[in-house]
């Protein structure tokens, strides 16, 4: 008996399917070419990945601004954040990392840089920081606002992070300069 | 009776009506917790050079609202949890920052609206050398510190309210929050001048200042408290001790006296151990002679060679000089003619001078000349400068060396300049 259900086929546009696939090789290769030559990038968001892991020996900053606010995560469209604002810093042993499960495996993408890096402009949400730290002029305030976010805000001139550990939903730079940068894809147990 | 059923009825609905406002206004006194302020606590506080007074400050909902303004020249805080609550679009949302590690912090001002700690009573504008407070809690609404240190910091930002009770508020700080603007600027100018009790009721003590918390006092005073009133009723139970103590006395000095007596042959001994120690290196000596024998017809020629390296030495100073000099008019004899080994020679001067090949013959102004240009044309011929004439490399003396490389690998005679 033949079976009443037809599989619908589709068909696929090799010119748009190719000419994506070519505009979008040409764009990562324009991007990775003008990191290569100069070795600084420009307005970059790290953004859309759902949370992610931020490490570092240590960091150097100047110009240090927290205050709350919501926003998106992996699990949530509004979810409970510090904002964490650098004016200039420099990173050591930098690596950021985000696990993804495929299939029933682990695997964890992630990005290191071997020498400092130099960011300006940096704009960072974490749900959690974990690190030793040193201030210089550390002021912790309250201010009569109706705009919840500006009611509470922590400022300090410099800020030095070690060891640190940040759970992170958002980042932001004006500029990075990233020599040194390694992508790596591994397998991880869980 | 229809309008007994009524009335019934009607009475119902308006005890419902009224439990039910009790209820909801319960539930909405409870949505509108108090978020102002960010609530410190710490198990211990020890810090010096501190200072209480009183201020008016901004908070969250507030102007201007007098507080209490402890001021630090330095504090280590041990225990420290730092909660700010806020009503954010989608619920109260709590920040949390705390150190698992102490925290030490130089220059530390904070501005509390309420406290409650174990320690001593704080006066207005009385500056404590040392204090010390345990189970702090309080409201702050302003901190700042020059230099702070917080080890093993964890900042955490999460939805709903956490955190603990807010301390009641201080008497001073409540009579306070009544009064005019004008007034409250007077009354704390009357209370700083006064010097008046800020943490406590009647400003002698408060009820949990026994024990090692509160003022810590100059640890002399201590000591010295300690050890001088006590000392009366001991003095009368020690003669017994005193008593009990002589035949113990007794022994020591025989055991001293043996100890002392047996050093006295011990230290006279050591002149004639030293004596025949001296005495006896010649003997050792003498010994080796025969081992030194075999040696000595090896030894004998070197004496000839060593008398002769002292006029080498010399001769060979003053030949350094001469073979400068030979160089220098070698150099002008040859009519700017420069071989391998005569180009050799000039830069092993200049080595050993440590200066570039230009200044191996500075009062020779022809020899120079001849000697910049050899310079200039080893350089270009050589292939030690880059298309851009920078030299490679930068340092004369590594030049000199390159030159010297490249120039004895020439065959020997080879002409390397010649004008």
């Amino acid at each position: 008996m033949e079976n009443p259900v037809q599989p619908l086929e589709g068909t696929t546009s090799k010119k748009v399917f190719w000419s994506a696939l070519a505009s979008g090789f040409l764009t990562l290769g324009l991007l990775l070419v003008s990191f290569g030559v100069s070795g600084v990038a420009y307005a970059v968001p790290i953004a859309g990945v759902g949370d992610f892991y931020v490490e570092f020996d240590k960091l150097v900053g100047k110009g240090y601004t927290f205050y709350p606010k919501m926003g998106k995560t992996s699990s949530s469209d509004s979810a409970p954040q510090g904002t964490n604002i650098i004016e200039t810093l420099t990173i050591d042993n930098l690596q950021l990392y985000k696990d993804f499960q495929v299939g029933g495996e682990w695997i964890r993408v992630k990005i290191t840089a071997s020498k400092p890096v130099q960011i300006s402009g940096l704009q960072h949400d974490a749900g959690l920081i974990e690190a030793n730290a040193k201030f210089e002029n550390l002021v912790l305030e309250e201010n009569n606002s109706s705009d919840w976010q500006k009611q509470f805000q922590q400022t300090s001139s410099t800020i030095v992070l070690e060891n640190a550990k940040l759970k992170t939903h958002y980042l932001f730079q004006k500029t990075i300069n990233m020599n040194g940068m390694k992508l790596t894809v591994e397998r991880i147990k869980k | 009776m229809w309008w007994k059923r009524k009335f019934m009825l009607i009475c119902c609905s308006l005890a419902l009506l009224v439990s039910s406002a009790g209820l909801f206004s319960q539930g909405i006194k409870a949505e509108e917790r108090d978020t102002e302020g960010f609530i410190i606590e710490a198990d211990r506080v020890v810090g010096s050079g501190m200072t209480a007074s009183l201020v008016t400050r901004e908070t969250s909902k507030n102007d201007g609202k007098p507080m209490l303004r402890f001021q630090y020249n330095s504090a280590t805080i041990y225990g420290m949890k730092l909660t700010k609550q806020v009503h954010s679009d989608k619920g109260p949302v709590s920040i949390t920052l705390k150190a698992k590690g102490p925290v030490t912090v130089y220059g530390m001002t904070v501005d509390a609206s309420a406290i409650s700690f174990k320690g001593a009573c704080v006066k207005a504008t009385e500056t404590v050398p040392a204090l010390g407070m345990e189970n702090v809690v309080m409201v702050a609404h302003y901190m700042k510190s020059d230099d702070s240190v917080i080890d093993q910091l964890t900042l955490n930002t999460v939805f709903g309210s956490v955190g603990p009770k807010k301390p009641g508020q201080l008497k001073v700080l409540q009579d306070l929050a009544g009064l005019p603007l004008e007034q409250l600027k007077k009354e704390i100018a009357r209370i700083s001048a006064g010097h008046l009790p800020l943490t406590c009721e009647d400003g002698t003590a408060s009820e949990d200042l026994s024990g090692p918390i509160g003022l810590i006092p100059n640890p002399l005073d201590e000591v010295i408290g300690g050890v001088t009133n006590p000392l009366d009723p001991i003095l009368q139970p020690l003669d017994p001790v005193v008593g009990g103590l002589d035949p113990v006395l007794d022994p020591l000095k025989p055991v001293l006296d043996p100890v002392l007596d047996p050093l006295k042959p011990v230290l006279d001994p050591i002149k004639p151990v030293l004596d025949p120690v001296v005495g006896l290196l010649e003997p050792v000596t003498k010994p080796l002679g025969p081992v030194l024998k075999p040696l000595e017809p090896v030894l004998k020629p070197l004496e000839p060679v060593l008398e002769q390296l002292e006029p080498v030495v010399s001769e060979t100073t003053e030949a350094v000089e001469k073979t400068v000099q030979t160089v220098c008019q070698q150099v002008q004899a040859s009519g700017g003619v420069i071989t391998k080994e005569l180009g050799l020679v000039l830069i092993d001067e200049a080595l050993a001078k440590k200066v570039p090949l230009n200044q191996v013959c500075p009062t020779n102004s022809s020899v120079t000349s001849i000697v910049v240009k050899l310079q200039e044309s080893l350089l270009n011929t050589l292939g030690l400068g880059n298309l851009l004439g920078k030299l490679i490399p930068s340092d004369p003396m590594e030049q000199l060396r390159k030159m010297r490389e490249e120039i004895a690998k020439k065959p020997d005679g080879t002409v390397i300049y010649k004008p």
